[in-house]
């Protein structure tokens, strides 16, 4: 690691050209790669400490070794349908250095034994598809890809496979649904991807940044990898900071860092005249931290002890003008629009939470719907297929028990108080002649 | 024994301890044990539990969160408790989602009373709804076919529907649009449902969203009586319960034989019932007098009958009387009649259908049971049309076997519902060479023939019988070991055969009527002028009969040439015995009772014989008794050992070897037309108003002779064949061989012919 | 644009990668049925390209019409419903006729924290039309989009699928310019 801090993306510009990639040194792991066993090079992996950067975290050498060794077909599935709102760290990836995530694909594969691989893009990344489509070009014309790679006798075969707008599809298993030409609705598991995943085989899902950072792996070797990070978070991690800060944007920091350094060091703090009322620490699935919480550290565990979730990595700061309500109404509305409609509980009940929080929102909820909210959430949470369900109560049922008060006053008052202030007013309030 | 042990889990549910085989997932444990786990998505028919609607959750011991149940697998020692607060909390909670938005209209819904949402909600549910925004609304029930309503409002999206016809039938056609709680089960853009098997929906909707159109409002479930018996459509008998109110029939349900039908039916079985109330049903004896037909009583009839049958054999001698039977009788009427001719008539020839002859018979040694599909290595499938419309039912259990990774042949000229399964292998062979394609494709040595020798394989031919083709069966078999499932085109053509009226061919008695030999016809059921090879013919020997009676439910193309017609009753208003495709005897139970003035066919052919001298046993379970020791293929069976889902035998002993088959090389000419009979074809789906959309309209042209002609789908072409026209829609196929031109017809058919394209304006004058 | 909104723009802008020149479009010369097939001879089963293969429908159709979903059918050998099923699961398909321009705008919580809706607003007030819906001569729809994945960079808003970050609203006005003096 640099004196920047920063493995994944240590370099200033684009490397999107391969030549420039190569001169960096890329593609030499693949190389040090197909030289080892593949079982080494999963080894390798899971010494690294490397844990899974899509959202659950789980350790990826420990994924890949769950495979049943020998069986063919297997698959690999990179998921780059990035959706999670907050989230946009693997566009910035494979805008910036998308052979680290080609080269981290062939290696995965080799150590897998894969078939093919698959990459899953969201289909609203378009120029992200276009820069992904020239580099697998590229990458196939120097003989990276395709048959033989490398004269070492393995075949690679890497499809780029747009996605069409489901946010759902970036669950793992609705992502193989999808893939397979269906509504994208998630599975029920056990089985496991690893064991009956894209057309019944065998198949590893990973995410991009999990993938990219798979090259610096090799080339560090795991114990290098490991020793940056905490004990049980290692690594760098991409985080993707927006909302009301300074400078936005994405920063590669060591798992060591805290939320402090990440939202007053590196974004600059609240703008001029703000203070900070709270903080999405992982996606706008996770529960909101309090400015009191600033000094969190960043990794899996650190986040988790503070009562939310490391999730994607994306971190989104509210400002003191901010209506709660109308944050939760947004953030329910997604979710409700995203459900798949597969079961019960995620289907009904993000659409009767929905309904309920735009009473609240608007005034006309009677008194008690803010337990009934509640209430509404505790009966999705933990019945769901697929975590989908959760990723709409969990967070909803933070911002009511921090911000009771305002949702208690948007019943009494018959309205939004700060529709006068609130950014988001705008969209759910005719500002100039308020309320709509 | 280890082996056992590692085949078994044991685990306990409630308290209960249960051990049940590896691979059972926990609500099949339960349901094993006689326990009870709410469920709506689950639907053993429709394969693996997909943990969709969440009714099943469940505490696990040492899980965290609850768990559903029909997607996790018993293990050992697991400890599943599915009435903790816990699970009943999660069970509650999934009820109150599922009835936000649901109607609540119980007392006008068919389902009311035999619903499992309303059964699970007064269990399990919550006490009241909390919900005080307004209900999701749809557009009032829509029709999704003549034969379907849709009731969105009261779907609880459990997506069984979709999953049957996505998985089950492959039909693709009922589908759900949208997403989340936008999401509604649909066709294409209100494009009716066809699908020979779309009926079986409305029997997997677990509320009352997909119900059957004929059956709206007609009876509650306290009115009316479920008559378990089989249906008689065609011969794979599948096991069906009529739903009775005042003496009618007004719905057909599945009765789920796990080796006949695993719970499905086709629409043909479960709606042609319509026709037993048609206007046009024959209710009267009918006599051809001096001023045509004159109605006359029953028992006039029966004297008049006996007398000119007897009047016949006096004249022209004993074997002068030919009884043609169109299938669809009962075991103990073919023996009535069989005896009739032998012990009053002086002998005399049987024919059934007009595929009639030896054929199945013959192919005994060699006969797969419906269900060896199930476990087939291979499945080949040979013949010039769509095994659909010959045996439904056979097509789910071959997709399924397909699913489970059985290899599928096809030999034919293609574009059957069948070549598109996954992984199924296609042999290209022109109309009416199938066999010798055949033949030659297992005398080979190439992957048709290592199939066909490999583990369980199941051959099949879909097509007319004819005594080449059986030869070509009967040898493929002996020498490659494989098992024929026969496919007979009515209901009880092996039992009728087997009771022993009916293995003449058609042609040897048309021959013998020709020549004068025979004076007396008989057609039961049958309609040679106008479902047979050579109607015309037909025609004329009626004519010149001496004597003809036809015995028939509705008045056809050969009532105008008899003497005499006799109202027929219909397979649900009679009871006795059938025996299947696979040779299983299965009861008929009469669920309707047939209309005044019509007489049960079997009593009154035993009326007839104690006219001509012959004292036949009184009623069905006698003569069944009666046939159980005459006719060895009964032997040793009785009327109560049948039971509601009827045992198969034992297989027959493979004998020698058959003679070796003869087949006369075909000329294949440019263009051949291709005559098949279809599926919703006969006198009961004509008289069943509602199921006529399911015919498949369209003349099926190949891709490359479309083109020729200039061509697309849904334009106007006519083809010519020995003499007739025929105009229709064309139906381009791209899977179809070229040159060949196929089309529904009431006679099958194979020849030379011609197809050209119909100008629009020459439509228009 | 209020100051403070300025401001985080600006500090977007910084980290901001450099976007690439868009490639030309796809090769669109062969038959649409062809070009099916070429997506479904990319995937190990045939129907792993009906995601793919709407979208050669929707390119060359503008839309998802019945004639589109019966297309996508026979090229892959399934059928309208299950195409339409498929579509409709998702969002970028269009079910219904669509302007010339499509302009989508964020409004997920990071672009609405940094004033979205205003841009919402002003597109919507220049258009004379409410998100969601088309302007009478069938040149612009205007939707709105859940996040983009663009949201440090926000407002975020696509013009024909093309991402256009950060837009304030003072950007409406002269896109709008531009894309009204385009023929088209
Ligand atoms: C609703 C939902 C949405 C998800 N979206 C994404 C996503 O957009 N990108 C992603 O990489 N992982 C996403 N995940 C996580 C994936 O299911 C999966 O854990 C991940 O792709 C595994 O890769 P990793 O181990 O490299 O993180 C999502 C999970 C859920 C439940
Ligand atoms: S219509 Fe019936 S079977 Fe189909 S999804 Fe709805 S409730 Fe289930
Ligand atoms: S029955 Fe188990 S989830 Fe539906």
């Amino acid at each position: 690691m640099s004196e920047t801090g920063r493995i994944l993306l240590d370099f200033d510009g684009d490397r999107r050209n391969i030549h420039a990639y190569e001169q960096a040194g890329g593609y030499a792991s693949l190389r040090s790669a197909l030289g080892m066993e593949a079982a080494d090079v999963v080894a390798t992996v899971d010494t690294s400490g490397l844990r899974g950067r899509g959202g659950a975290g789980f350790p990826t050498g420990r994924k890949a070794s769950f495979l049943p060794k020998g069986r063919t077909p297997a698959y690999l599935c990179v998921n780059a349908d990035e959706s999670e709102p907050g989230t946009f760290k693997d566009r910035e990836i494979m805008l910036r250095n998308p052979h680290a995530l080609i080269e981290g694909i062939l290696i995965m594969s080799y150590a897998m034994s894969a078939t093919s691989a698959f990459i899953y893009i969201r289909g609203e990344y378009r120029t992200e598809f276009e820069v992904l489509k020239r580099a697998l070009e590229e990458a196939h014309s120097r003989g990276y890809v395709g048959r033989n790679v490398l004269g070492s006798g393995y075949d690679a075969t890497i499809v780029l496979h747009r996605g069409a707008g489901a946010y759902i599809c970036g669950e793992e298993t609705a992502l193989l649904t999808s893939l397979e030409g269906e509504r994208g609705q998630p599975r029920s598991k056990p089985p496991f991807p690893a064991i009956a995943g894209l057309y019944a085989a065998p198949t590893l899902v990973n995410n991009v940044e999990t993938l990219a950072s798979v090259p610096f792996i090799v080339k560090m070797g795991g114990e290098a990898y490991a020793a940056v990070g905490t004990e049980r978070s290692k690594g760098t991690r991409v985080f993707s900071l927006s909302g009301n800060v300074k400078r936005p944007g994405n920063y590669e920091l060591p798992l060591t860092a805290t939320l402090r350094d990440l939202i007053e060091g590196h974004g600059g703090g609240m703008p001029e005249g703000r203070t900070m009322k709270a903080i999405i620490p992982g996606g706008s699935s996770t529960p909101l931290l309090m400015p009191d919480q600033l000094d969190t550290g960043l990794d899996y565990e650190s986040i988790a002890a503070a009562g939310s979730m490391a999730g994607s990595g994306a971190v989104v700061v509210i400002d003191d003008r901010t209506c709660m309500v109308q944050l939760a109404l947004r953030v329910a509305e997604f979710y409700r629009h995203e459900s798949c409609g597969k079961c019960t509980p995620c289907r009904e009940g993000t659409k009767w939470g929905t309904d309920v929080v735009r009473r609240i929102e608007d005034g006309s909820a009677r008194q008690g719907e803010v337990d009934l909210l509640l209430n509404v959430c505790d009966r999705i949470l933990g019945k769901n297929l697929c975590p989908l369900g959760d990723a709409f109560a969990m967070p909803i049922a933070s911002y009511v028990t921090h911000f009771r008060e305002e949702f208690q006053r948007h019943i009494d008052e018959g309205g939004c108080p700060f529709v006068e202030q609130s950014p988001i007013a705008s969209l759910y309030h005719d500002v100039s002649g308020v309320p709509a | 024994m280890a082996t056992v042990e590692t085949n078994t889990v044991t685990l306990t549910i409630n308290g209960r301890e249960i051990t049940v085989p590896k691979g059972f997932s926990v609500v099949e444990a339960a349901a094993e044990a006689g326990l009870e786990i709410p469920v709506f998505c689950y639907e053993p028919r429709l394969g693996a539990g997909i943990g969709a609607c969440r009714m099943c959750l469940c505490e696990i011991e040492g899980i965290p969160k609850l768990q559903t149940a029909c997607t996790t697998p018993a293990a050992d020692g697991m400890v599943v408790d599915s009435h903790s607060a816990r699970a009943r909390e999660g069970q509650d909670a999934v009820l109150e989602f599922l009835l936000l938005n649901h109607p609540l209209d119980c007392p006008v819904c068919d389902k009311g009373g035999e619903c499992p949402l309303q059964d699970l909600t007064f269990r399990y549910g919550p006490g009241v709804t909390r919900m005080t925004l307004p209900k999701r609304t749809h557009d009032k029930p829509i029709p999704v076919s003549p034969l379907i309503t849709l009731d969105r409002e009261r779907c609880i999206l459990c997506w069984r529907c979709t999953r049957f016809s996505e998985e089950v039938s492959g039909d693709m056609q009922l589908v759900a649009e949208h997403r989340g709680a936008n999401s509604i089960i649909t066709t294409f853009e209100g494009r009716p449902y066809t699908n020979e098997f779309s009926g079986n929906v409305t029997e997997l909707c677990p509320v009352g969203a997909l119900t059957s159109s004929p059956y709206r409002f007609l009876a509650r479930p306290w009115e009316i009586q479920n008559i378990p018996t089989v249906c008689g459509a065609c011969a794979i008998g599948c096991n069906t319960s009529a739903t009775i109110r005042e003496d009618r029939v007004t719905r057909v349900l599945s009765r789920n034989h796990p080796e006949v039908d695993e719970g499905w039916l086709c629409d043909k079985g479960r709606y042609a019932f319509g026709h037993l109330r048609s206007p046009e049903r024959v209710t009267r004896n009918l006599i051809r007098g001096g001023r045509g037909l004159e109605a006359v009583s029953t028992t006039d009839v029966l004297d008049h009958v006996a007398d000119r049958l007897r009047a016949t054999v006096e004249r022209f001698g004993p074997g002068s009387v030919a009884v043609l039977a169109s299938g669809e009788q009962t075991n103990e009427e073919a023996h009535a009649w069989a005896r009739l001719l032998d012990e009053a008539l002086g002998g005399g020839v049987g024919v059934c259908g007009p595929e009639g002859g030896s054929w199945w018979s013959d192919l005994e040694p060699y006969a797969a049971s419906i269900s060896d599909l199930a476990g087939a290595g291979t499945i080949v499938v040979a013949g010039d049309a769509d095994l659909g419309h010959r045996a439904p039912v056979l097509e789910l259990w071959i997709r399924k076997a397909v699913g489970n990774g059985a290899g599928v042949f096809t030999v034919g000229p293609g574009a059957t519902r069948l070549d598109t399964l996954r992984g199924a292998t296609h042999v290209s062979a022109a109309p009416g060479t199938a066999h010798t394609a055949l033949l030659e494709a297992a005398g080979g040595d190439g992957a048709p023939a290592d199939a066909l020798r490999g583990e369980n394989a199941v051959l099949i031919w879909s097509g007319p019988m004819r005594s080449e083709v059986a030869s070509v069966l009967a040898h493929v078999a002996h020498t490659s070991g494989c098992r024929v499932l026969r496919t007979p085109r009515a209901a009880n053509e092996i039992g009728i055969a087997a009771a022993g009226l009916g293995t003449a061919s058609p042609e040897a008695a048309l021959e013998l009527a020709e020549s004068g030999t025979i004076k007396a016809l008989v057609l039961l059921g049958a309609d040679p002028v106008g479902d047979w090879h050579a109607g015309e013919r037909w025609r004329n020997a009626l004519a010149r009969c001496f004597f003809a009676l036809q015995v028939t439910g509705f008045q056809n193309d050969s009532s105008g040439w008899v003497t005499t017609i006799v109202p027929e009753s219909q397979i649900l208003e009679k009871d006795g015995t059938l025996v299947n495709l696979e040779g299983r005897v299965q009861r008929l139970r009469a669920a309707a009772k047939a209309p005044a003035g019509v007489s049960d066919g079997y009593a009154w052919a035993a009326e007839l014989g104690s006219r001509l001298g012959v004292e036949l046993p009184h009623d069905p379970p006698a003569a069944f008794a009666d046939l159980a020791e005459r006719r060895p293929a009964f032997a040793g069976l009785s009327w109560s050992g049948i039971g509601e889902r009827a045992p198969l035998g034992e297989r027959a002993p493979v004998g020698d070897a058959p003679a070796a088959p003869q087949v006369a090389p075909a000329a294949v000419p440019q263009t051949v037309v291709v005559g098949y009979r279809e599926l919703m074809s006969g006198a009961a789906v004509d008289h069943t108003e509602a199921l006529h959309f399911q015919r498949r309209r369209g003349i099926e042209i190949a891709y490359a002779d479309a083109e020729a002609l200039g061509v697309a789908t849904g334009d106007r072409i006519q083809v010519t064949h020995d003499g007739h026209a025929v105009t229709g829609p064309a139906l381009v196929q791209r899977g179809l061989r070229p040159g060949v031109v196929r089309l529904a017809a009431r006679v099958p058919h194979v020849g030379p012919g011609a197809v050209a394209a119909v100008p629009a304006e020459a439509e228009d004058a | 644009m209020d100051p403070a909104t300025a401001e985080t723009l600006a500090g977007a802008v910084e980290t901001r990668p450099q976007m690439p020149a868009p490639l030309p479009p796809d090769e669109r010369s062969a038959p649409l049925r062809d070009r099916i097939l070429a997506a479904v001879a990319l995937y190990p089963e045939p129907r792993s390209a009906l995601i793919p293969a709407l979208r050669l429908a929707q390119e060359e159709y503008g839309w998802l019409s019945t004639e589109a979903f019966e297309q996508v059918a026979d090229a892959t050998g399934f059928t309208p419903a299950l195409c339409k099923s498929v579509a409709s699961f998702y969002d970028m398909y269009r079910l219904h006729p669509a302007g010339a321009h499509e302009i989508c705008v964020c409004t997920n919580i990071s672009c609405a924290l940094v004033g979205a809706g205003e841009t919402l607003r002003e597109f919507s007030r220049e258009l004379g039309i409410e998100p969601g819906s088309t302007t009478a001569d069938g040149r612009f729809t205007l939707r709105t989009v859940e996040c983009y994945g663009g949201c440090g960079w926000g407002p975020v808003v696509s013009v024909d699928e093309r991402y256009h970050e950060p837009f304030g609203p003072d950007r409406v006005r002269p896109l709008l310019d531009e894309l009204r003096g385009q023929p088209g």
